[in-house]
């Protein structure tokens, strides 16, 4: 095994990422051409909890809204709290399940072009490229299968191709991805990030670490990390 | 045999990592991502009847509070929370005027329990909290691979560090005591349980217990039987639930344990939590959001007696915990979606 | 690293991730590093991976032995000895060797403390051509007497406002590192004068400069403690007694055995001399002294103390744990304390120190409501019962050990000290045999090794009195990504 993979890629240029065919130009434009895509962004900043679209882009802000919004607040009304709080604590889960996404009647399953569309313009860390330039994430890589039911459990894998066999900088690499597609994804996604069989010295190591539930809650609380982590993203579209 | 749906309680948006049930005050403290701790009491499940006592100081713990353990035989209550900001932070009920009698319960009107003591030690993320069956210990574990155990007084405001064990080769995700004598369980990142004992004036590892093929999540020892001879059941990233059988002793103390059996595989992603009750139940949950119930038929047959998908909507499920409020079974779940389901479970 | 150097043993019952120190020793590849020392993320991989970091230094890993680390011990091993003893030139062979470690290659050996001595000797002589072999009492009279003078100077000089905490012994690398790099807040309480091991090399090297110094000890520590920057020069290598052995396995020499002279015992005492540095006491130097088998810096101070006030007596006390004793001087009429000391040895116990010390000053929260309310749920009989006294107890005369009240603690890494060293070799496997093991070595450390009172002045040989470390905290590098970013 060779220990370069892709030590100097050949790195491609942004217009050379693979696209969606009919409404690729649309998508870049960000005008909302299908009632698809239009449903998939409200989707989204729904679930960021914001309306306003650049949000997305911006991590740290992104951050402080989710933080806001992070708790009904239950102690300001001690005194009114033993009426409210059948209302508060007792909602029943029949009703509170995903009110948010009501209204989508047409299942909208996500697919791998929209997998690498939120992930390709992600920043190499060590290089000023995007993840998607440096075939680090490759769209033949990703794999999704959702019904688009937004009441089933939906998975996606995706495949990374670090340049270097023993880059240090995977894990962070996969970090940044995962962080991307918490964000953007439904609850029901199950996200695995796997290093592309045969690419790293330290494989199972990086794999077990990505795909640990809390190793990734505990790393999103470390603000450095987190900084790296929204550089890498703000280059996102 | 069902499970129902008695009440899911949404407190918050972010993630409840982790749930305990106090069952002489019937409250459920609740320990979540946004970094906070809430206490409920379940007035009567049946009626769902449940209040929302009070969120404890906020201004605490700095990052996430993954795990919550409440102490046993404590009055007033009180109440062990590790953070993933390296600390332990101990909970009370403080009063001057107002002060506890032995016939007197936790009474939710009074204020809010205080915060007793912070423990520090752990270099980074503490992941489980757990009590001894008598109080007398602390146990907790981190992502820096050791376990400290804690001895404490009776208020519980002093914490004098009894043993330091750093024998797992990789970060420690939970730890449980065996329910009637000073055994420590605590499930590994490294794929193993490790076992550990007093000895001499120190605490030993007294066995290991290799056989998941992924990190190790949770135990739970066996709530009744022979006090030597009680079992441990742990769920793993390899998605299944082992059950784990003391076998004997060496003459250096060293125990042998094997696994006894397999538990039918349901879950087909990582299972976050395991729980056993008095009645000889396991039940089950995870990634894959199912809740299984498990019941042994003569020995080591086990079968899924009940089961429920999607038990936290879509979301995952990090803990299950079996409670048990008037001579009736319930159980409680915790989820991404920021629920505690509570659930009956119906044995007929 | 050498195949030896188990993570385990690294450290000495330290985890590796609480002892690895700052990469300061990465002169190979400045760039990598800025100012901190830390490694910075963004500069191109391959200047990183020459400074040997591993992925399982970065992953997975919470704590990790640097690579300064590796280097350092790299530079320590008995290969790197055998290979500076064919490049020795002009230079000779000086060997220094712990008492601990004596007792414990003797009881493997199957040998008198005195048989292995020659044994030792002998080989070194002749294998080696070394001129001098040593044993290590000279340079701890001269540490024991330097740091008690210090703490009894700070003793006397402290006011009502001052910080009252109690000064810590430098003396275990195990501890120090800790200290520095973990809790700095800590290092202004650390008496710096220099172990027993620095200042025989610093003695051995000011008259003669044309050494190569090897030492034999108890842990692998002392191979950090060697490297300080504030110790250049004074060892030129460390091994550990498990080392040692490994080294005569690789040169063909399994029977040390058989370097024992068969000669009678005036012949045997002139070896001791032959060896010896000129002006040196080969007796003295061979000797230990009483009060603990890491040293006894504790109950010197004591003995010191009362010496400086007659009329008073030196009691004993037992702590929590085996790992801690206490020694408290008290005045025979008012049985008030007139000073005291602690020997406090392992990981909780130095954790349950740190915390304690930390602690001081600040009141607990809520510290008389607790009280008052401890008062009444002693009678509750739901509580259990806790009969233990807290040892914590501010009551002077209480006769539990109290070592965070005391002037000065002897404080070791491992627990039970310098006698249950990770370097040493354990002969049987259990873990109840290993303590008898333990028990069996502290009592022929006693019974086998000659004493002396190591307040007595030395005459010779001569020494100046500067033997200080230049002790410092070490910049926390917690959350700060590097390119060995742990999460």
């Amino acid at each position: 095994m060779s220990d370069f993979i892709n030590e100097n890629p050949d790195a491609l240029d942004e217009n050379q990422l693979p696209k969606r065919k009919e409404d690729a130009n649309e998508q870049l434009l960000g005008s909302l051409g299908s009632i698809e895509a239009l449903k998939r962004k409200r989707i989204i900043l729904k679930i960021d909890h914001s309306t306003n679209s650049p949000a997305l882009q911006n991590i740290e802000l992104l951050d402080k809204l989710l933080l806001l919004d992070s708790a009904p607040d239950l102690t300001s009304d001690e005194g009114s709290f033993e009426e409210e709080q059948e209302e508060i604590v007792g909602l029943d889960s029949t009703k509170s399940k995903d009110s948010i996404i009501e209204d989508v009647e047409i299942p909208d399953p996500v697919d791998p072009q929209e997998i690498y569309d939120l992930t390709a313009h992600i920043s190499d860390p060590e290089h000023p490229l995007s993840l998607g330039q440096l075939s680090i994430v490759n769209l033949e890589d990703i794999e999704v299968h959702d019904d688009g039911n937004p009441n089933h459990m939906a998975e996606v894998i995706i495949r990374i191709t670090p340049t270097i066999t023993h880059c240090s900088l995977a894990t962070l690499i996969g970090l940044g991805i995962r962080v991307r597609l918490e964000r953007s994804l439904p609850p029901r996604f199950r996200i695995t990030i796997l290093l592309k069989k045969g690419t790293h010295s330290s494989e199972n190591q990086v794999n077990k670490q990505l795909n640990d539930k809390e190793r990734v809650a505990a790393a999103c609380e470390n603000e450095q990390l987190l900084g790296v982590v929204a550089n890498m993203l703000s280059t996102c579209k | 045999m069902s499970l129902s749906l008695l009440k899911s309680l949404k407190l918050q948006n972010s993630r409840v990592w982790a749930i305990d049930f106090t069952s002489r005050e019937k409250i459920i403290a609740i320990a979540s991502q946004d970094h906070k701790i809430k206490l409920v009491k379940i007035i009567d499940p049946d009626t769902k009847q449940f209040k929302l006592l009070s969120i404890l100081d906020e201004t605490v713990h700095k990052k996430a509070v993954r795990s919550v353990a409440w102490r046993p035989l404590a009055t007033p209550p009180c109440l062990a929370a590790g953070s993933f900001d390296a600390t332990v932070s101990i909970w009370s009920h403080i009063s001057d005027e107002n002060e506890f009698t032995n016939n007197e319960q936790f009474d939710e009107t009074q204020e809010n329990m205080e915060l007793l003591a912070i423990i520090e030690g752990h270099e980074n993320e503490i992941k489980g909290v757990s009590w001894s069956y008598d109080g007398m210990f602390l146990a907790t574990c981190s992502r820096d691979k050791s376990v400290w155990i804690w001895e404490t007084d009776e208020a519980g405001e002093d914490f004098e560090c009894v043993s330091v064990l750093q024998e797992h080769s990789q970060d420690v995700k939970h730890v449980v005591w065996h329910p009637r004598k000073c055994l420590l369980a605590s499930s590994s990142y490294d794929d193993t349980i490790r076992l550990w004992s007093e000895f001499d004036d120190d605490w030993e590892c007294v066995a290991i217990l290799n056989g998941h093929e992924g990190t190790v999540w949770s135990s739970d020892f066996e709530k009744s039987g022979n006090v030597d001879t009680i079992r441990l059941c742990s769920g793993s990233d390899d998605s299944t639930v082992r059950v784990w059988k003391y076998q004997g002793e060496d003459m250096d103390g060293q125990q042998e344990w094997i696994c006894q059996s397999i538990l039918p595989k349901i879950h087909e992603r990582q299972i976050y939590s395991v729980s056993w009750n008095e009645n000889g139940l396991i039940a089950s949950t995870g990634s894959d959001g199912t809740l299984a119930v498990y019941k042994e038929n003569g020995s080591n047959e086990w079968e899924i007696i009940a089961k429920k998908e999607l038990c936290h909507h879509v979301s995952e499920v990090n803990q299950v915990k079996w409670v048990s409020i008037n001579g009736k079974d319930y159980l409680i779940t915790s989820g991404d979606d920021g629920c505690v389901n509570i659930w009956s479970f119906d044995n007929n | 690293m050498s195949t030896l150097l188990s993570e385990e043993d690294l450290s000495d019952f330290i985890s590796p991730a609480l002892v690895c120190t700052k990469p300061t020793r990465v002169d190979e590849e400045p760039d990598s590093v800025d100012s901190n020392g830390e490694y910075v993320v963004g500069k191109e991989i391959e200047t990183a991976q020459k400074v040997t970091i591993t992925l399982s230094d970065c992953l997975a890993c919470s704590g990790c032995i640097t690579s300064s680390e590796e280097i350092m011990l790299q530079r320590q091993s008995h290969t790197v000895f055998l290979k500076d003893m064919e490049e020795l030139q002009e230079k000779r062979l000086a060997v220094t060797i712990s008492p601990q470690c004596r007792v414990n290659m003797a009881m493997y050996y199957g040998l008198t403390v005195q048989e292995f001595d020659l044994c030792f000797m002998n080989f070194f002589k002749i294998r080696f051509n070394a001129k001098y072999v040593m044993g290590l009492q000279i340079g701890r009279n001269i540490s024991i007497q330097n740091s008690i003078d210090s703490v009894i100077q700070w003793k006397s000089q402290l006011k009502a406002n001052d910080d009252h905490r109690p000064r810590l012994s430098g003396i275990c690398p195990g501890f120090v590192i800790y200290t520095e790099k973990t809790k700095g807040e800590l290092v202004p309480l650390l008496v710096n004068i220099k172990s027993p091991q620095q200042i025989t090399g610093k003695l051995l090297k000011a008259q003669n400069p044309n050494l190569y110094h090897l030492c034999v000890m108890a842990c692998f520590d002392k191979k950090l403690e060697a490297s300080r920057p504030d110790s250049v020069g004074e060892v030129d290598c460390v091994i550990t007694p498990k080392e040692f052995l490994s080294m005569l396995d690789e040169i063909k020499e399994p029977n040390l055995k058989k370097y024992l002279p068969n000669t009678h015992t005036a012949n045997i005492l002139s070896l001791y001399q032959e060896l010896s540095p000129l002006g040196w006491d080969a007796k003295l130097n061979w000797s230990t002294n009483m009060g603990g088998s890491s040293g006894g810096w504790a109950y010197q101070y004591v003995r010191a103390m009362q010496s400086l006030n007659p009329d008073t007596e030196i009691v004993v006390l037992p702590g929590r744990n085996s790992n801690i004793k206490e020694y408290r001087l008290l005045d025979n009429i008012t049985k008030k304390t007139v000073a005291s000391s602690a020997e406090l040895s392992g990981f909780r116990n130095i954790q349950n120190l740190v915390r304690n010390l930390n602690q001081n000053g600040k009141s607990p929260r809520r510290r008389v409501a607790i009280l008052k309310k401890r008062g009444k749920l002693n009678k509750s009989e739901n509580s259990h019962n806790i009969t233990a006294i807290s040892p914590m107890s501010n009551d002077n005369n209480s006769l539990v050990a109290d070592p965070y009240k005391t002037d000065y603690i002897e404080v070791n890494a491992s627990p039970g000290g310098c006698i249950n060293g990770g370097g040493l070799i354990t002969i049987s496997s259990g873990k109840s045999q290993r303590k008898e093991e333990t028990m069996k070595l502290e009592k022929m450390y006693y019974e086998s090794l000659s004493m002396v009172d190591p307040l007595l002045p030395l005459s010779s040989p001569s020494h100046d009195n500067s033997y200080c470390y230049e002790f410092h905290a070490i910049e926390s590098s917690k959350d700060i990504v590097t390119v060995g970013s742990k999460w």
